[in-house]
C-alpha cells in the first residue's frame, strides 16, 4: 500500500516545483515584460499609418509607437518586417457558436452568459480570423437582454468574458409588438423614477418635520429645564419620563434615504432616462428606413436616449432613405455590403454614403459563423474599392466597434496606454486576399500561422 | 410684420379685387361645373369648413380688421410653407378656379387666390399648366398602411407609394382613417372610426336584427320614460344598460353611429331602406349592385351607397322586374339623391394591379361611372368628398378649401381621363410623391421640366391648328 504512495510523492513534488518555477518566470516577465514589434507597417487607426513602424509593449499594454523607436535593452523583439500590424479586429454583434434560442418581450435584466459554453478550440476560428473581442448578443425580438463581450481564448468563462463591457440589445422591426414592448419599457422606467422622486420628497418632508419636532422638543426641554430649576424636584421625574417618550420616534427615523425597489428589467431603462452613459448604452436594431421614422416620430424621443443603431442592410434595402437621420446617430453599425434599391437595379454603397454624410460607422461580419469572420476584411475591401474611405473602413472594424462595446479607451487603436491586442497580416489588410499571420492579446502571441 | 400676416394682407387684397383677381375657368374639362355656379362663388375661398372654428377664428380677424398685422400666439417663426401655383383648381365644394395659388402653412391651406403673397422660404411648386384636385380618399383599403398604423406602417413602402402615385392621400383601413404620409408619421392617423356593422345577408340574420332593433327601441323608450318620470319627480324603475352589440345598436338608433351593411339585391336593399326609415338610422350600403332599381327608396331612406361601378352581376331573365348590373348604377343613385362613394373591387394595391380592379385605378372606377351617365362633378366627389364624409373626416379632407388640410393631386389633365397619371401628390403640405423622381411611372409620358411639351399626345382625331390646345385630355 505504501509503494504507490511513495512513488507518487516525488512526481507531485516535481510537478509543484515546475509550476512554481514557471509561475515565477511569468511573474518575472510580467514585471518588465518588454516586447518590441518591428513591423513593415503599423496601422494605428487613431493616427497615421507608419511604414515601417515599431510598437513597444510593456506588461500587456502599449507603451510607445513610432516609425523608429529606441529598443530598450532586455526587450524581446518580434521581427515582423514583412507584416502589417493593426489593432485586433472586433466583432461587436454576433451569435457565434450559439443556438437559435430567442426570447421576445422585455428582458433587459438578462444577458447571454447562461448560453455560453465553449468546447476547447471552438473559438479558435475567431482568433485565426484576427479577432480579439466579440460581442455576443441574446437572440430574439423586443428587448432580449444585454450583450456580453468575450475574448476568443480557451479557458474558463471568468477568463474569457470581459467584465463591464457590452450593451443592451433592442430590436425595432416593422412589427407593432416591438414598439409596444419598448414603449412599455420606457413607461415602466418613467414610473419607477417618479415613484423614487415621490418617495424622496416624502422622506425629505418627514426629515424636515422630524427636525422641526426635535427643535420644538429641544425648546420645550430647555423651557422645562428652566422651570425645573425654578420648581421643586417632585415634578421633575414626570417631566423626564414625558421627554423620553416624545424623543423616541425621532430617533427611529432612518438616517439615509432608501429608494423604493426598481424592477430589475426596468433598471437599464431608468439608466437611459437618467443619462447614465455606461449603463444606458443601447444597440437598437432596425430593418428598414421606416423603422427609423417610427423611432423618431413615434416614441423614441427621450432626452438622453441616443442609441447606437444596427442596420440590417440586406441585399435589397431602402435604408439609404434615412441617410440624414442616420448621420445624426452616435454610431451606425451595419454589414459591409452593397445593396440594391428595392425593386430596382440601382446599387447603393450605404457605408460609403453614410461616411460621406458625416456618420461614424462600424462593421459586423456578413454572417455570424466562422466563414463570415474570415471574410470580413475582404468584404470591407470591396467597399473601399467602391468609394468607402480607407481610414473609416479600418476604424469601422476596430476603434468604432470597441467604442460600441464600451471599450473605446482600451481597444481599437495602437496608442500608448491601450491594451496590446494586435493582429498581424502578411500584407495589406484591405488588399486582395488579406491573411492573418499572428494575433496578440494583451502582449502575448495567441496565434501564429505555421509555414504553409 | 410676420410672414403669416403678410400673406393674409395679400389675401385681403385679393378679396377686394374680386372676380378680376382670380379668374374662374370658362371651359372646364367635361364641363365640370355648371355655368351658373362658376360666377356665383367668390373666386377666393374664404369660408372655413365645418368643425374648423379654430382656423376660421385665425383667418377672420385679419380679413375683417383693416390691420393685417394681427399677430398670432403660435407664430413660432419656423412654419412650413408650401405654395402651389396652379392652373386649374378643382375645389369639389366650389367652382374650378383658374390660375390661382394655394398657400399652405404647416399642412393647412391658409389662402387660395390669384395674388397670394408667398412668404420667403416657402417651398413653391409650379403647376401652372396642371390641374389640381383634392387628394383622393379610399373608403376602405388593405395593405397600404399598418394596423395600428402609427406602429407598423412602412412609410417608404411600395404600396404606400403606389397609392400616392394613384392620387390617394387618405384611406380608411379597418377602424382607422390614415393619410399616406411618405417618409413621416406626422399627421399619419387622422381619426379612429366607429360604425355598426349589420348582418343583412340571410333571412335568419335579418329576422334576428329586426328582433334586436325592436328590443333596443323598447329599451330606449323605457329609458326615456324613466328620465321623464324622474324629471317630474316621480319614482321610476332603473333601466338596465345594454351590453355588447345591443349597446352598439342603441347608439345607432340614437344617431351616434351609422350602420354599415353589405347588400346588393333589390329586395335586400328595399327592405333595408324600409328598416332604416322605420327606425330612423343612417345606413352606408356596401355593394348596392341593384341599387338603381330601388334608387328613390334608398334616397328617401337617407342611405349612402359605396359602389364598385365595374362590379358585374348578371341579369336573371326569370325575374319580372329590372335586375342585375348596369353601368348606370352610380348615375341613377346620384339622381335619386343617394350620396355615392366609389370604390374599387379590390381594396388592396400592387404593381400587379396596374390595369386591374384595385385602388391603383380608383380614378378609373369613377370615370367608368361617368361613362354610365354620372356627371363629372359627382364623379370627382365620389372619390373625394363623399368617402371623406362617410369616414367622418370631411372637415379635414375631400375638397380644396381654406382651413382644410393641404392634400392635393396635381395632374397634367383631367384626373378621370385614362391617360392621366398624377405628377405630384401633396399630403399635409408636403410633396409626398413626384412622378419624375419615382422610378415607377416616370417613363410613361415623362414630364418635360422645361414646360415645353406637357400636353397629352392626341392620338385620334388629331387636333387641327398649329398650336396644341391646353392639356385637358379631351
Amino acid at each position: 500500500m505504501a509503494g504507490p504512495l511513495r512513488s507518487a510523492t516525488p512526481t507531485l513534488a516535481v510537478a509543484l516545483a515546475l509550476t512554481l518555477l514557471t509561475g515565477a518566470a511569468r511573474a518575472e516577465e510580467g514585471a518588465d515584460d518588454l516586447v518590441v514589434i518591428r513591423a513593415g507597417a503599423v496601422i494605428t487607426v487613431s493616427g497615421e499609418e507608419l511604414r515601417p513602424g515599431m510598437v513597444v509593449i510593456r506588461g500587456g499594454k502599449i507603451e510607445a509607437v513610432g516609425a523608429r523607436v529606441e529598443i530598450p535593452p532586455q526587450a524581446r523583439v518580434i521581427e515582423a518586417s514583412d507584416e502589417t500590424v493593426m489593432p485586433g479586429l472586433i466583432d461587436l454583434r454576433s451569435r457565434f457558436g450559439l443556438t437559435n434560442y430567442g426570447r421576445s418581450g422585455n428582458h433587459a435584466d438578462l444577458d447571454v452568459l447562461p448560453e455560453l459554453f465553449f468546447r476547447p478550440g471552438e473559438l479558435e476560428p475567431l482568433l485565426e480570423a484576427g479577432f480579439v473581442a466579440v460581442g455576443l448578443v441574446p437572440a430574439g425580438r423586443g428587448v432580449p437582454g444585454r450583450a456580453t463581450v468575450i475574448r476568443p481564448l480557451d479557458g474558463p468563462l471568468s477568463e474569457i468574458v470581459v467584465p463591464g463591457a457590452g450593451y443592451l440589445r433592442i430590436t425595432l422591426s416593422g412589427l407593432p409588438s416591438d414598439k409596444q414592448t419598448l414603449r412599455a419599457a420606457f413607461a415602466e422606467a418613467k414610473q419607477s423614477i417618479e415613484r423614487e422622486e415621490k418617495a424622496r420628497k416624502d422622506w425629505e418632508e418627514k426629515q424636515k418635520k422630524a427636525a422641526e419636532a426635535k427643535k420644538r422638543q429641544e425648546a420645550e426641554r430647555k423651557k422645562q429645564q428652566e422651570k425645573e430649576t425654578e420648581q421643586p424636584k417632585r415634578e421633575g421625574a414626570f417631566a423626564q419620563k414625558k421627554q423620553r417618550g416624545a424623543a423616541k420616534p425621532a430617533a427611529s427615523e432612518p438616517a439615509k434615504f432608501v429608494p423604493p425597489p426598481v424592477p430589475a428589467r426596468a433598471r437599464p431603462f431608468v439608466a437611459i432616462l437618467k443619462g447614465e452613459e455606461q449603463r444606458g448604452r443601447v444597440l437598437l436594431e432596425l430593418g428598414r428606413a421606416s423603422d427609423l421614422v417610427h423611432l423618431e416620430d413615434g416614441f423614441g424621443r427621450h432626452e438622453h436616449f441616443a442609441p447606437l443603431l444596427f442596420l440590417d442592410n440586406d441585399e435589397q434595402s431602402d435604408l439609404y432613405l434615412g441617410l440624414e437621420r442616420l448621420a445624426k446617430a452616435p454610431l451606425v453599425v451595419l454589414r459591409p455590403r452593397i445593396s440594391m434599391e428595392p425593386y430596382t437595379a440601382t446599387r447603393r454603397n450605404l457605408p460609403a454614403e453614410l461616411v460621406r454624410a458625416g456618420a461614424r460607422i462600424a462593421f459586423v461580419p456578413l454572417s455570424d459563423g466562422a466563414e463570415g469572420h474570415a471574410e470580413l476584411l475582404e468584404a470591407v475591401a470591396f467597399l473601399v474599392r467602391d468609394g468607402l474611405p480607407r481610414a473609416a473602413a479600418l476604424a469601422a472594424v476596430t476603434l468604432h466597434a470597441a467604442e460600441a462595446l464600451g471599450l473605446g479607451a482600451e481597444l481599437g487603436a495602437i496608442e500608448p496606454g491601450r491594451r496590446a491586442d494586435l493582429t498581424f497580416f502578411d500584407g495589406d489588410p484591405l488588399g486582395p486576399s488579406p491573411r492573418v499571420s499572428r494575433v496578440m492579446i494583451e502582449g502575448e502571441l495567441r496565434f501564429e500561422r505555421g509555414n504553409p | 410684420m410676420s410672414a403669416r400676416s403678410w400673406c393674409l394682407a395679400a389675401l385681403l387684397a385679393a378679396l377686394a379685387a374680386g372676380p378680376a383677381a382670380a379668374q374662374v375657368v370658362d371651359e372646364a374639362p367635361f364641363d365640370c361645373c355648371g355655368g351658373d355656379l362658376e360666377h356665383e362663388h367668390p373666386p377666393v375661398e374664404e369660408r372655413a369648413p365645418e368643425g374648423e372654428e379654430e382656423e376660421a377664428a385665425e383667418a377672420e380677424p385679419a380679413a375683417s380688421e383693416e390691420e393685417p398685422a394681427a399677430e398670432e400666439e403660435d407664430d413660432d417663426g419656423d412654419d412650413r410653407w408650401l405654395a402651389v401655383h396652379s392652373g386649374w383648381v378643382h375645389t369639389v365644394t366650389g367652382p374650378v378656379l383658374r390660375d390661382v395659388t394655394i398657400l399652405a402653412r404647416d399642412g393647412k391651406i391658409v389662402a387660395i387666390g390669384a395674388d397670394v403673397a408667398v412668404p420667403a422660404g416657402a417651398e413653391e411648386l409650379d403647376a401652372r399648366r396642371f390641374h389640381v384636385y383634392p387628394g383622393l380618399v379610399a373608403h376602405d383599403s388593405s395593405g397600404l398602411v399598418g394596423n395600428p398604423a402609427e406602429d407598423s406602417t412602412d412609410v417608404y413602402g411600395l404600396n404606400l407609394v403606389l397609392g400616392l402615385s394613384a392620387g390617394l392621400t387618405t384611406v380608411g383601413a379597418g377602424g382607422q382613417v390614415v393619410k399616406l404620409t411618405y417618409g413621416t408619421l406626422e399627421g399619419h392617423v387622422v381619426a379612429r372610426r366607429q360604425f355598426v356593422s349589420l348582418n343583412w345577408s340571410t333571412a335568419e340574420s335579418r329576422r334576428k336584427l329586426r328582433a334586436q332593433l325592436e328590443q333596443v327601441r323598447k329599451h330606449l323608450r323605457a329609458k326615456e320614460a324613466a328620465a321623464q318620470a324622474k324629471a317630474r319627480g316621480e319614482e321610476a324603475e332603473e333601466v338596465k344598460p345594454l351590453r355588447g352589440h345591443l349597446e352598439q345598436l342603441a347608439k345607432l338608433l340614437s344617431g351616434e353611429l351609422s350602420a354599415q351593411v353589405k347588400a346588393n339585391g333589390a329586395r335586400e336593399l328595399s327592405e333595408l331602406a324600409e328598416l332604416a326609415i322605420q327606425y330612423g338610422f343612417k345606413v352606408e350600403v356596401l355593394g348596392a349592385t341593384e341599387g338603381w332599381t330601388v334608387a328613390s327608396l334608398l334616397g328617401r331612406a337617407r342611405c349612402s351607397a359605396v359602389i364598385v361601378p365595374r362590379a358585374r352581376h348578371g341579369e336573371d331573365p326569370r325575374l319580372e322586374r329590372p335586375n342585375g348590373w348596369t353601368i348606370e348604377n352610380a348615375a341613377r343613385l346620384h339622381e335619386a339623391g343617394v350620396p355615392v362613394t366609389i370604390m374599387s373591387a379590390n381594396t388592396g394595391i400592387g404593381t400587379w394591379g396596374l390595369a386591374g380592379h384595385d385602388l391603383f385605378t380608383l380614378s378609373l372606377e369613377a370615370a367608368y361611372a361617368m361613362r354610365g351617365g354620372l356627371d363629372a362633378e359627382a364623379a370627382l366627389a365620389s372619390i373625394t368628398l363623399m368617402p371623406a364624409r362617410l369616414l367622418g373626416v370631411d372637415h379635414r379632407v375631400g375638397s380644396i378649401e381654406v382651413g382644410k388640410d393641404c392634400d392635393l393631386v396635381i395632374a397634367p389633365g383631367d384626373l378621370l381621363d385614362y391617360r392621366v397619371l398624377p405628377e405630384w401628390t401633396v399630403v399635409n403640405g408636403r410633396i409626398a410623391y413626384d412622378k419624375d423622381k419615382e422610378t415607377l411611372l416616370r417613363h410613361i409620358r415623362p414630364r418635360d421640366l422645361q414646360g415645353e411639351n406637357l400636353e397629352i399626345p392626341q392620338l385620334w382625331p388629331r387636333r387641327p391648328g398649329p398650336e396644341p390646345a391646353h392639356p385637358e385630355g379631351s
